[in-house]
Formats: C-alpha cells, structure tokens, sequence
C-alpha cells in the first residue's frame, strides 16, 4: 500500500533549466473563498506538473477541489495565492484581457454540459475556435475538416446541436477543443452527461488525440473508468493533492483495478458512474 | 407575503427592463400633455372667437387620435407584457412544484400589474404635468402669440381620458395574465427554456425565391403608389399599393433571414472571422422568430416617419410666406356673376355681356344694386355707416376681374410653344379653354400703391402678366419670356417686362395667377360692350384709430352688416362663416378675409399639425422602440450561456461587446432601413404631387424627421445597448 501515499512529483526548482517548458506546473496553489467569519479553503497547498503530450487525469469527490483546480487552471478562476504555469507563462499575474487572449490561444476546452453554440451548425462551432483567433478563413475550412475527419464528425458538420447525439456534440466539443492547437486541453467531466458507449468512444478520441496528435490533456472526472485511459491519476482531497499514480507500461484494465483499489481506500466516494 | 413576492419581481425586472418601464412613463406623460393642449388656452391673450377656435379644433383632433394612440399603447404594453411573462415561465414553474395555487399565482401577477399600472400612471402624470407646462412655451411660438398670463395649467380633461386609457389597457393587461397563468401546465413551465432554444430554420431556396417575389411585390407597390400620385386615398392603385407595399414587406422580412445565411456562409471570406458566424446566426435566429413584429414594428416606423415629415411639410405649406399672402387689413370679395369657379369656361364667341344678361335674369335686385353703384364696392358699403367706415378704413381700392370673351389661355400657349401647353395641363386641363382673366391697369397701380409698391407702366398695345402663385409661376414665366400677343376685342396687346409679384388680395397663400393686366381703356372698351366685372375684390387698409385688429375687423363686419343684414334674403353665393353679423350675397360682398383671422388660422393650422405630427409620431416611436428594446433585451438573457461560453473559451469581453452591438445595430435598423424606403418613396410622391407644386421644399421636414427619429430611435439603440451590455458583463 506504500504507492497509495506516494507524493506527486514537482519540478518548480528546475523549471528554469529544463530544455522545454513544462505543459503545465502548478506550485503551492491555495484558493480561499468567502469571506473572514466564514473561510472555505478550497485548494490548500497543491503542487504538481504535467509533462508536454502527457494525458492527466484528476480524481477527487465532490468538494474535494478538483473543479476549483480546473477553473484556477483554465483562467476562469484566481488563486489566492501560488503560481500556476502553462507552458513556462505564469497565468497568475496576467490582466484580465490577457487572460481571455491566453485562454483563445492557449488552451482547449471540453465540457460536461458540451457547451455548443445551438444556433451555430457543427462546422461553425468547430470553426469558432479558430475565428476568434483570427486564423486566415481558407485554412480555417481546411483544418476544420481535418480535424472533423480524424474525430470522425464529418457527417455531423452541418447538422445543428440539436439534431446530433450527445456522443457526436461531445466529439465536435473535443475538435474544437483541437482545432486550435493548444498548448494545453482541459476536460471538465466530458464524460458526464454520455451514456457508457458514447463515453468509451469518446475517451478513446481524446486518447487519440493524446497519442496520435500529441495533444497534452487535463481531464477532470470522478469516473474510474474514464481516468484509466489517461497516463497518470492525481487524487485530490480536502483541497491537498493526495495520491498519484502512473500508469507505465500497465493494461488499462490493469491500471483501472490499481485506481479502484485508491479509490475504494478514499473511502468508496469516488467510483465507476456508469 | 404575494405582495412580498411581487414587489421583488418588479424590482426585479424594471432593473433588466428600465426602457420598457421608462417608455410606459413616457406613453402617459406624452398623453396627458398633448390631451391637455386645449386648456393652454387661457395662458393667452386670445380676442377673438376665431383664436380660441384654433385650441378647440386642436382639442378635438387630439382627443380623436388619443383613441389611436392608445390602441398603439395597449399593443405595446399587451405585448412587451406577454413577452416577459414568457420569459418568466420557469418562476411560474418553481411556485407550481413548491406548491402555489394558480389562484395565488394569478394574485401575484395582478397585484404586479397594479403595483406597475399605478407607479408608472402617477410618475407618467407628474411628468405629463410639467410636460405639458413646459409645451405652453413651445405652443406660443407656435401659434405666434405671447403669454399673457402665465399660471401652472391642470386639466382635469386630460387627467380623466389619460387614467381611463390607462386602466383599461391595465384591466386588458390583468386579464390576459391571469389567463396565461392559469393555462400554465407544470411541464412546460420548467422546460421553457429547452424548448425556447428550438432554432427556426428555413429551405434558403424557398427564402431566396420568397426574397424576390417580395422584392417584385415592393417593386410593384411603389409603381402604383407613384402612379397614383397619393392624390384620393380611395384610388384603387393607392389601395393596392399599400396593401402590396404590407404582403412585400412581410415577406421580405420572412424570408430575409434564411436568404441572408445561405448567401454569407458560401462566402467563406468574409463568413468565417472573428464571431460573424456566431452575431448572423443570432441575428437570423432573431429575424426568424420575430419577423411578424418586425413586419408590425417596420409599418409602425413608415406610418412615423411619414406622417410626421409630411405633416412638417404642411405646416410649411400652410404656413410660408402667410404675412406676405396677407397684405392688406382685409379683403372683401363679391362674385358678383362667375357662376361656379373664377376659371369659369367660356366660349370665345359669347357675346360680353353674356353674364350681365344672365345677372339680370337670375339676381334682378343684386344687378340693379351694382349697376346703381357702377360695381364700386366701397361706395355701396360706405352710404349706410359712413361715419364708422371713415373711422375703421383709411385706405381701399378695388381689382374687378374680367373675362376677356375674345381670348382663351390656350389661344396665348399654343404661341408660347407645347412646352407650356403641357404645363398647363399639368396644373389645370380645362384652363386651355377658359378666357383670359384680365384686370386694369389702374386697378393694379392701386393696389400696389396700398401696399407701398411703385406703378407698373404700360403703352397702348401692351399687356402684362401678374402671378406670384407657385404653382403656375413656370407657365406665366414661359409666357413672359415668349411675348406672345393678346386679342383684346380687336386690338392687339403683346407682352412687355418681366412678371409682376403682386398679392391683389388675402389668401391663405400667394394666389395670384396668371391674370393679364391690360390698359384702362381695354377694360372701358370692355364695358362699354355691356360686361360686367366676374368678381371683384374690395382691399382695405385699416386706420391707426387706436384700436386692435379684432375691433376693427368687429367694426368691418357691421359696416356690411348695416348694408346686408343677416336677415336679408338674396341671391346668395359663397361661403360665410356661421357666426357673421351679416349675409353673404352676390354684390357686395360675397366673403370677407382679414389679415388677422388669416394669420391666426395659419397659426392654429401649424400648432395642430405640427402636435399632431409630433403626437403620433413620437409615441409610434417610442412604442416600435420599446418592442424592440424589449426582444433584444431578452434575447440577450436568453443567450447569457452562449457569452458564457464565448467567453470561457476565449473571446474578449471587446469581441463580445462587438458582437452584441452589432446584432442590436442590425435588429434596430432592419425595419427602420425598409421604413425609410417606404417613406422615401411616398415622401418622394407627396412633395412631387403637392409640395413641389406650392414652392414648399420638404428637405427642412425631412431633416428634422431624421433628427426626431435619429435622437429617439438612437437613444433607445444606445440604452439598451449599455443594458445587454451590462447583462452579459454580470453574468459572469
């Protein structure tokens, strides 16, 4: 049992001589809420990195911080105090307008809750990601179908939100999340609202992603099952990082039993939804 | 503990919809205000009886269109209501699941209504008070009258029609939402919102063939509203041309959308930038579902701008230039014998004195009368009251038309060229037939003389032409230049110097037309022949006898009257006023025109036209404003998820704040863009047919039409602007 209190590794000292920046590091993040008669330390002291073309999933209870995490990383929150870095940027310091500019083109985000336009078509949501940031119209329509081809939403393209399964908008979710080459991706839940095949096609596009397109992901989930598809399970409780483990050169049925058994040793609160 | 609940809603809502709630105000304010014009009256030194029938006739046609100024007011409120009650269904939905009877649900809604319709009624009044204060400085400026007595004016008219409308719309309001209440079903209540989020899309060829037939039909009613020229509003081409004019335009609005995306979304260039795809499909998602309000809102708009530029454009008509058109103190007119028009037809080969023999036959007693007096007005008028007519009048002298029996107009055209004989029959077809009106050359030169002008000099064979009337001025300016001549009972006259301006007596405009001044002995020879004047007009200038205006025209309506007393039966002719002291007779006088009741009326004419114009135009308005406001308002709290999500995955709040102004600019100018049109081309058929004709340019109404529409429509652009703008700022 000695691996389940193993520590997350963290690189901050060495930060400046590495060859490439880190994807992400976060170091000694806190998150306060409220105010002085009544304090929530949402994040206390988390420490961790996410190495480039890594796939990193974070487990955690409800109230265990892991979405105050996800939205101190992807900019839409402030740490109180602690340096979270993406790609050697410290996004801690940065202007609001920055912010927004940081997060267009920088990062790629999947929801639960899908987050499609409904009154734009599949094309033009995809689309949107690279709009925004200005990309020349013509090769915006040539990456879009790229993209669409390798996810396999080709067909969906010019259908609207609601005329595409659940599956299908969470797959045009994660080619605009793509499309944009972003340094890194965050999946809040994307599983969440899926049926179980939907989630299993899915997880295996955003491996695909991982693996074939080197895409670096930060996945959020509750679901055992969804994290064994990643490289690496952070455990977060009561705002502190709490476990980590790797997966190696484990199976994936391997590597789902070793975070079941952490699982059930936080107390059976964290389990398979589906 | 409901009125708990209601009052936190309204507070709720009049911070997320101030504009509606403002323009609520404003509809009451602007009611009692122009309601209350008529009271305004005793502000003003008004003498005579004909100033104070210039408030009463504005009182009455502002109380007429009140009727349909409220029906526009009860279809904002009934409408922009409706539409936050939709938007309120999930509230609705939350007190049914805890429990809430629809009784109480229904209780609540009332007592909102009440708590609205009484806020906004005693707020709308207050306003409407110091409005209406503030119009009394507006109205003298107007009327052209100075406040004599200036006092705080309540009307209790106004203030009884204003609540009356206002409760009825209220108690239609209250109605209407306790029956939507109680229709609620649980179910749809709490899936509102999934099933608001439905997106309208249409077959983008059925649009684009829908796109142009409408374009056809819009095409085919401007054809026929030119054609028609908007002279009789019962002309079968004007009523198909509005009702053309109404299908086009729903069907443009219909189909507009759907046309719009299929073309923009094959041009990928300039489709796929920055968040264009996201503000056309909001917008076509907008013009989609709201197209039959849009249609309402754009036809509301042309009935604005219209009336109220074509209405400025009539007060100038009836306004321009009214001092000149008055210059003497008044003019007393006999139509001793011309039959039904002055521009009577006859025959050139009737004999002269035609109309003295029918005279005769037809008013004995008039005839003898004017041959007794040789046709000399003043004379006749000045044995009964001499000492009052030496008193009243310092100045006279009579214009006697004639009709020259042996030349018609058309026989001095076809000279000029069928250029002019086109004109002519522009203005009057049947003028071509008629004999020439003529007057002395000494008649002319009197009247100049009373208003200060120097003589006109003629030789023996020459005639003049005077006109200073606007819409014959082209034919009388190509007679002038061709120098045509005339046959004056054998002798020939041929045209000499430039056109004479000379006003021969009051009018409500400039009305001298083409009448040909030839030499005295032309007009003897005349009479000698046994003619008889057509028509005579008697101009008079009062005496400094230290009296008003008014007295003197009292002291003018009893000299006639001590000649003609109201009981005095004879041939009559002509039109006189009800409330004269005396009755209105072929000779000597037939109608009486004062410079003061002329300019009076043209005062009235001006404040009721331009409060009229101002009224209706300004609460169409406001109330299109208002709609729209209120659906773009909504629809931005509707969308509040989409800036979320924009937001979230990087777009600037710059980027967002583009975008929802341009879906507001856009939504804000569509009807107005296809109003204007509208407008432009029945403006543009009015001043062609009637302004153009009266010299009155319609570039000053025009302008200030874009002023008032840009000032109203531009502020609720930029308030609900600055609103959705806020709304998407705190959402997050």
């Amino acid at each position: 049992m000695a691996e389940v209190y193993a520590t997350p590794a963290h690189s901050m000292n060495t930060q400046m001589q590495r060859e490439q920046p880190l994807a992400l590091s976060v170091h000694q993040v806190k998150k306060v809420y409220g105010s002085r008669d009544s304090i929530t330390q949402a994040l206390d002291g988390v420490s961790f990195d996410v190495e480039k073309g890594e796939f990193v999933s974070i487990m955690g209870a409800s109230g265990s911080g892991k979405t105050t995490l996800l939205n101190c990383v992807s900019t839409i929150d402030k740490v109180t105090s602690g340096q979270i870095l993406v790609d050697g940027q410290d996004i801690t310091t940065m202007s609001k307008r920055a912010l927004s500019k940081f997060r267009r083109d920088e990062l790629g985000f999947i929801f639960q809750d899908f987050n499609l336009l409904d009154t734009l078509n599949g094309i033009e949501n995809i689309s949107l990601a690279l709009t925004i940031k200005h990309v020349p119209p013509a090769e915006i329509s040539r990456r879009v179908h790229e993209i669409a081809q390798t996810l396999g939403v080709t067909d969906v393209l010019k259908k609207y939100p609601n005329q595409m399964s659940g599956g299908q908008k969470q797959r045009v979710a994660a080619a605009r999340a793509i499309v944009g080459d972003p340094k890194l991706i965050l999946a809040d839940e994307p599983t969440g609202a899926l049926d179980s095949r939907s989630a299993a096609v899915l997880l295996e596009t955003l491996e695909m992603m991982n693996t074939q397109m080197g895409a670096t992901i930060m996945m959020v989930t509750h679901d055992s099952y969804a994290a064994s598809f990643t490289n690496r399970v952070l455990f977060i409780k009561d705002g502190r990082l709490f476990n980590e483990i790797r997966r190696g050169a484990m199976s994936r049925e391997e590597f789902f039993a070793r975070i079941m058994e952490v699982v059930s040793f936080l107390g059976g609160e964290v389990g398979h939804a589906a | 503990m409901l009125l708990k609940l209601a009052w936190r809603n309204i507070r709720h809502s009049v911070r997320d919809y101030t504009i509606y709630f403002l323009t609520l105000l404003f509809g009451v304010a602007v009611f009692y205000a122009f309601n209350s014009i008529g009271s305004q009256e005793v502000m003003f030194d008004l003498e005579s009886q004909a100033d104070v029938r210039q408030f009463e006739t504005t009182q009455v046609f502002m109380g007429m269109f009140s009727w349909l100024i409220a029906c526009v007011l009860g279809f904002l409120i009934l409408y922009s209501n409706g539409f936050l009650i939709k938007r309120r269904k999930r509230e609705f939905g939350t007190y049914m699941l805890l429990g809430m009877s629809s009784r109480n649900m229904s209780l609540i809604m009332l007592i909102e209504t009440i708590m609205v319709g009484v806020v906004s009624l005693v707020l709308g009044l207050v306003v409407g008070f110091l409005l209406s204060q503030a119009m009394s400085f507006f109205t003298a400026s107007l009327f052209g009258a100075t406040i004599k007595n200036y006092q705080f004016v309540f009307s209790p008219e106004a203030l009884g029609v204003t609540i009356v409308s206002f409760v009825v719309i209220y108690v239609v309001v209250a109605i209407f939402n306790t029956f939507s209440v109680n229709r609620c079903k649980l179910i749809d209540l709490l899936y509102a919102d999934s099933k608001n989020q439905k997106v309208a899309v249409r077959n983008p060829w059925v649009c684009l063939v829908v796109f142009i037939v409408s374009v056809g039909v819009l095409a085919y009613a401007y054809q026929q509203l030119i054609e028609s020229g908007m002279v009789m509003l019962d002309d079968p081409r004007f009523i198909r041309a509005t009702v053309c004019m109404l299908i086009g335009t729903f069907m443009l609005f219909w189909s507009l959308a759907g046309f719009v995306i299929a073309v923009l979304t094959h041009a990928r260039g300039v489709y796929l930038r920055g968040l264009v795809p996201f503000t056309v499909r909001q917008i076509a998602s907008r013009v989609n579902t709201a197209f039959l309000s849009l249609w309402a809102v754009c036809v509301m708009l042309f009935f604005s701008i219209t009336v109220f530029s074509i209405g400025m454009g009539l007060v100038n008509v009836f306004t321009d230039g009214i001092e000149e058109a008055n210059p003497y103190s008044a003019t007393l007119s006999a139509e001793i014998y011309s039959e039904d028009t002055m521009m009577a037809i006859r025959d050139t080969s009737e004999a002269p004195d035609s109309r003295a023999k029918a005279m005769q036959a037809e008013a004995p007693e008039r005839y003898e009368s004017g041959v007794a007096y040789n046709w000399d007005m003043a004379a006749a008028l000045r044995e009964n009251a001499p000492q009052l007519w030496d008193e009243t009048i310092a100045n006279n002298s009579q214009v006697d038309f004639y009709f020259l029996p042996s030349t018609t107009y058309g026989n001095i055209l076809e000279q000029v060229g069928s250029e002019a004989l086109d004109k002519l029959n522009e203005i009057q077809p049947t003028l071509k037939e008629s004999n020439l009106l003529v007057i002395s050359l000494s008649d002319l030169n009197a009247a100049r003389a009373l208003t200060g002008q120097t003589p006109v000099q003629l030789q023996a064979d020459e005639c003049v032409m005077v006109n200073n009337m606007d819409i014959s001025k082209d034919v009388a300016e190509m007679v002038v230049e061709a120098r045509p001549t005339i046959d004056a009972m054998g002798t020939q006259l041929t045209f000499v110097g430039d056109m004479v301006d000379t006003q021969l007596e009051d009018n409500a405009i400039k009305a001298t037309a083409v009448t040909i001044v030839v030499p005295d002995y032309a007009i003897d020879n005349l009479r000698s022949q046994g003619a008889i004047p057509s028509r005579s007009v008697l101009n008079v200038m009062y005496a400094e006898n230290g009296k008003s205006e008014v007295q003197n025209d009292e002291a003018l309506g009893d000299i006639i009257a001590a000649t003609q007393p109201k009981d005095m039966g004879g041939f009559e002719k002509g039109t006189s006023g009800a409330d004269d002291k005396w009755a209105s007779l072929l000779w000597p006088v037939t109608r009486v025109l004062t410079a003061h009741e002329m300019i009076t009326q043209s005062g009235g004419l001006k404040m009721l036209i331009t409060y009229l114009a101002l009224y209706i135009g300004f609460v169409f308005l406001i109330s299109t404003a208002a709609i729209l406001a209120v659906q773009q308002l909504s629809q931005t709290t509707d969308s509040l998820p989409r800036y979320r999500m924009l937001s979230r995955i990087g777009c600037s709040q710059r980027m967002i704040n583009r975008s929802l102004l341009v879906q507001l600019v856009v939504y804000f100018l569509l009807p107005l863009v296809v109003a204007v049109c509208h407008s432009a081309c029945a403006i543009g058929v009015m001043s062609e047919q009637l302004f153009d004709a009266l010299g009155v340019s319609v570039v000053e109404p025009i302008a200030m039409a874009a002023a008032f529409v840009g000032v109203i429509y531009g502020g609720y652009m930029l308030v609900t602007y600055l609103t959705s703008r806020n709304v998407v700022k705190g959402a997050k």
